[in-house]
Order: structure tokens, then C-alpha cells, then sequence
């Protein structure tokens, strides 16, 4: 039997699955992405390098951030200007939040996806009144906040915000012991996510998957680590890994790298430097090429800018963690119908990163 | 693994048949190939220096030099991560007959992004397994036969 799982929205986006089934086994799951292709690339051609700021962070708005700092990274290094400390830091700081953004948007849907409501409340009720808040306070928007441009940052911290950040993270401690309690340690959800989906190690990379699939299949790979950026280096932090592989373990992976987030945002705050928050920049950037890397919330997200000397850039590919995942769902092969939800939710599939 | 010896070894071994290594700031390397030598080149950096992750791959237009150029970004990945190194290779193609051969017998993971290539600049890539529609609607070709949005010559209705 033939069918189709979306376009209509199945979790985070228009997107469709087609599904070749015998009895309950699913023989081919080939995914379908474009249904919300925008033509970022395209369009960023003829806006000006500042205008553009607004347009890319829409390919992930569950992660803005990290999609604004890599394209800013790449401008920053063609004009050859050093970004102040104390924006070094604000960007740390702004990152990790849309991380910890991203993940509990996932882990509501994942919540949904297996038929327990209480998890999709929680995470999204937390997300909206917690994270979007600072977020709100720190940059004055929600969701897009274009906050991070090239030379630093928009606007320095407001004040009080470590204060209200602090708070903000006491009680997100105390949520995700909670959600560990009915959701992580649930035995249903442990039934229906080990051992689902096995991606080997060699196969991980063989495939070319990036970010938390990545780790959950014992590979520990992380651009903040690797080749570290903004302040990452002058931060202790650690790399959550599970070998198996599974469901499970890609799905632990994010739920210790908001805890691990948390952290990263205490220590920023801890050690912010005074200082200028941004520089002045060019809106002309001189000829060249930059590739430019960051560890999104789906893993590493890398933009290649080429600059003809003028004032908008002459080519801008964005390579998207979830377009590098999309081998993933080769993982549903040979599982059970029923498999697919925790298959595609512990993929963390976001349809508009992958279209552009 | 120095990146200065890596340039030494690409340009002896290859000498004439590529063009040559060039350091564009640390961790970044970007070799120009014909894509005759291609394969050649695609198997020696990844039998030699283990570079077996494909990060992305992308084109781009130069239509005054009449030609394209398809750009493969390189990295090793081992189970301690990525090692920071990107080896960019840099194939130019021709813009009347755009043809490249395909690196998925290499790499399983330019798979994807090959497709996105092809179906947004038009470059055959031989022997890959599935050039089909993959970002574009399927009805693309009855409005806009022949026409590649992320060609220079594609214009945007407030261009």
C-alpha cells in the first residue's frame, strides 16, 4: 500500500512522507521537502548584506540565532573586523536560548507525536513563558529578532536581565526534572523509542547526518567543540553522547543539551565583559569567499558567501542541518507503521530549514 | 595533518592536472579542478587524509566567464568530532553543456545536495542515481521550461 503521510503540517512544517507499506511494515519512506521553499538563496542576491539579516533567519525560526551569527561570522571575516568581547558573549548567551527554544519546541511536538498531551503542553507553556520572555526583554522580540547583525549585537543587555535570566533558569531546572519524571523515565516512551530506528556509528557518518542524530549514534561531533567560535572556547561545557544509536538516545542527547544550555547561559553571564557590544562595518565587503560554521540546535549549519566587492552578496548557500538529515529517514526501512512517529520526531525535522 | 603539507602533496602528486592549492586562512584549503581529473582528485583526498564527511555542495553562476562552479566542502569527521580542516574543491563547468561527474560513488552524503544543484542551476551530475524535482514544484517545467532560478539570468519580478 501507497500512501502519504503531510503535506499538511505532520509536526513542524509542510512537509510529506511517502510511505510504501506491506501489512504494518514500511518497505521505502522517501521524504518529499519544498513545500515551503522560499528561495532565500535567491532572493538574498539583490537585498543589500544588513537587509538580509531578517530574510535568512526565517529559513529556521525555531533557531534564529545560530542561522544570523553564521552569516554574520561570514561577513565579519571577509571585512576583517574583530567582534567586541562583551557581543562575543551576548551571542553565547542569545544562542543557547533558541537552542533550549528549539529543543522544547521538539520534545512538545515529539509529546503530541505519542499521544501524550501533558508533554506538549508543558514544554510549549515553558517555552512561551520563560524562554520567549527573555528572549523578548534581551532583544525586544519574540521569535525573529534579527538581533544578531554583523559587528555584534542590535542593542547591549538591558538591565536586571541577569537577574530575571537566573530566575528564569532556577525554575527551567526544576521543569526538566519534571519532564524527566513523566516523559524520559515514562516506560511507555522508553517501549516505543529504544531500539527504534538503530543508526550505526559508521553509517552516521557515512551519510552524512549532523548535530544531536549525530551524537546519539556515538560520534562526538560538535562545531562549539571543534572549531569553536564566538566565546565557546572561554566556556566549560561538555558534549552529551549515547552510542546506541536508537530513538532514545538521540532524544537524550537534546534533553541533557538544555540542561547543558542552561549552564553555558549562567557561565556567560558570570563572566560578561564590559565593553563595546558592536562595531562599526562597511556596507561594501570586499571580493572573496567565506565558509563559515555553527552548531545550530539540528546541528552544524554552514554558510558559504561569495562577495564581488559590492553591496550585496553575489552568492549566499546556506547548507542546513536539516537538509543534511534528511538521509535519516532512510532509518524507518523495515520498522512498523507505528515506529515512524518516534523515528521522525527523534530526526528533529524542521521542513523550513531544509527548503529555504 | 599540516595543511602546508597537504598543499605540497596535492601539488606534487597532481602537478598540472589541478590548479593550485591555495590557503585562504587557517582550517581552509580550496583546490580548482577539471573535472576530467575529478574522481581522480575526489579518491586521493579521501583514501590519503580520510576526509569522509561532505558538508555541503554548491553552485554557482558566472555567466561573463561563461561557465559554473560546482564547490564540494570537505571535512573528516571521527568518532572524537570534526577535525576543523575544510578542503574545498572547486570544479568550473562548462555553461553550454553542464556536465560534471557525480561524487556519490565517493561520498553517500553529496546525494541530496547534488539533486538540490541540479534542479536549481541545471548541472547534470553523471551517474547520479535520482535527478528528480526535489525543491521546485512539480508543475516547474510546464510554466518555466528551461529555467533555473539560481541562474544569474533568472530574474527576480523587482529586479
Amino acid at each position: 500500500m501507497y500512501f502519504s503521510v503531510g503535506p499538511q503540517h505532520p509536526g513542524s512544517g509542510h512537509f510529506r512522507m511517502k510511505i510504501t507499506l506491506q501489512g504494518d511494515i514500511i518497505l521505502n519512506a522517501e521524504p518529499d521537502p519544498g513545500f515551503v521553499h522560499r528561495s532565500v538563496e535567491k532572493i538574498a542576491e539583490t537585498r543589500e548584506y544588513l537587509q538580509n539579516v531578517p530574510l535568512i533567519e526565517r529559513q529556521c525560526l525555531s533557531d534564529v540565532s545560530s542561522v544570523t551569527l553564521a552569516y554574520a561570522m561570514g561577513i565579519e571575516e571577509l571585512l576583517g573586523i574583530e567582534v567586541p568581547p562583551r557581543a562575543q558573549y551576548i551571542r553565547v548567551i542569545m544562542c543557547e536560548l533558541s537552542r533550549i527554544m528549539s529543543h522544547l519546541y521538539w520534545l512538545a511536538i515529539f509529546g503530541i507525536f505519542l499521544g501524550h498531551s501533558t508533554m506538549f503542553m508543558w514544554p510549549f507553556g515553558d517555552r512561551d513563558i520563560l524562554i520567549t520572555e527573555t528572549a523578548e526583554k534581551i532583544a525586544g522580540a519574540r521569535v525573529s529578532y534579527s538581533y544578531i547583525i554583523p559587528g555584534g549585537v542590535r542593542y547591549d543587555l538591558p538591565d536586571g536581565i541577569k537577574e530575571h535570566t537566573m530566575k528564569t533558569l532556577d525554575y527551567f531546572q526544576g521543569r526538566l526534572k519534571e519532564y524527566d519524571a513523566i516523559f524520559f523515565s515514562n516506560p511507555i516512551f522508553k517501549r516505543r523509542t529504544k531500539g527504534v530506528g538503530v543508526l550505526s556509528r559508521s553509517e552516521a557518518i557515512r551519510l552524512g547526518v549532523t548535530g544531536p542524530t549525530l551524537r546519539g549514534s556515538g560520534v562526538r561531533g560538535d562545531i562549539r567543540k571543534d572549531a569553536p567560535y564566538a566565546a565557546y572556547d572561554e566556556l566549560d561545557f561538555e558534549i552529551p553522547v549515547y552510542s546506541e544509536g536508537d530513538s532514545y538516545s538521540r532524544s537524550l542527547v537534546r534533553f541533557r543539551e538544555m540542561k547543558i544550555s542552561s549552564s553555558i547561559i549562567r557561565q556567560a553571564f558570570e563572566n560578561l565583559p564590559e565593553g563595546d557590544f558592536k562595531v562599526k562595518t562597511r556596507k561594501k565587503v570586499p571580493e572573496g569567499e567565506v565558509f563559515s560554521r555553527v552548531e545550530a540546535a539540528r546541528g552544524e549549519l554552514a554558510c558559504y558567501l561569495i562577495s564581488d566587492g559590492t553591496r550585496k552578496p553575489y552568492r549566499l548557500k546556506m547548507s542546513t542541518p536539516s537538509f543534511r538529515n534528511l538521509p535519516g529517514f532512510s532509518l524507518m526501512k523495515g520498522c512498523m507503521l507505528a515506529d515512524m512517529p518516534p523515528i521522525y520526531m527523534s530526526l528533529d525535522y524542521w521542513p523550513l530549514e531544509t527548503d529555504r | 595533518m599540516n595543511e602546508a603539507q597537504i598543499i605540497d602533496e596535492l601539488r606534487d602528486k597532481f602537478g598540472e592536472r589541478i590548479g593550485t592549492p591555495e590557503r585562504l586562512r587557517q582550517h581552509r584549503i580550496v583546490v580548482t579542478v577539471e573535472k576530467e581529473n575529478l574522481l581522480d582528485l575526489a579518491k586521493f583526498v579521501k583514501d590519503t587524509y580520510d576526509l569522509n564527511y561532505a558538508i555541503s555542495v554548491s553552485g554557482i553562476d558566472y555567466p561573463e566567464q561563461n561557465k559554473f562552479v560546482v564547490v564540494y566542502h570537505l571535512c573528516k569527521m571521527s568518532e572524537e568530532g570534526h577535525l576543523p580542516l575544510v578542503l574545498t574543491l572547486k570544479v568550473p563547468v562548462n555553461r553550454q553543456t553542464p556536465r560534471t561527474p557525480s561524487l556519490i560513488s565517493i561520498w553517500q552524503s553529496v546525494e541530496w545536495h547534488e539533486r538540490e544543484t541540479w534542479e536549481l542551476f541545471g548541472i547534470e551530475f553523471e551517474g547520479h542515481p535520482k535527478l528528480e524535482r526535489l525543491l521546485l514544484h512539480e508543475d516547474w517545467d510546464e510554466e518555466f521550461p528551461n529555467q533555473f532560478p539560481l541562474r544569474k539570468d533568472f530574474l527576480l519580478e523587482d529586479e
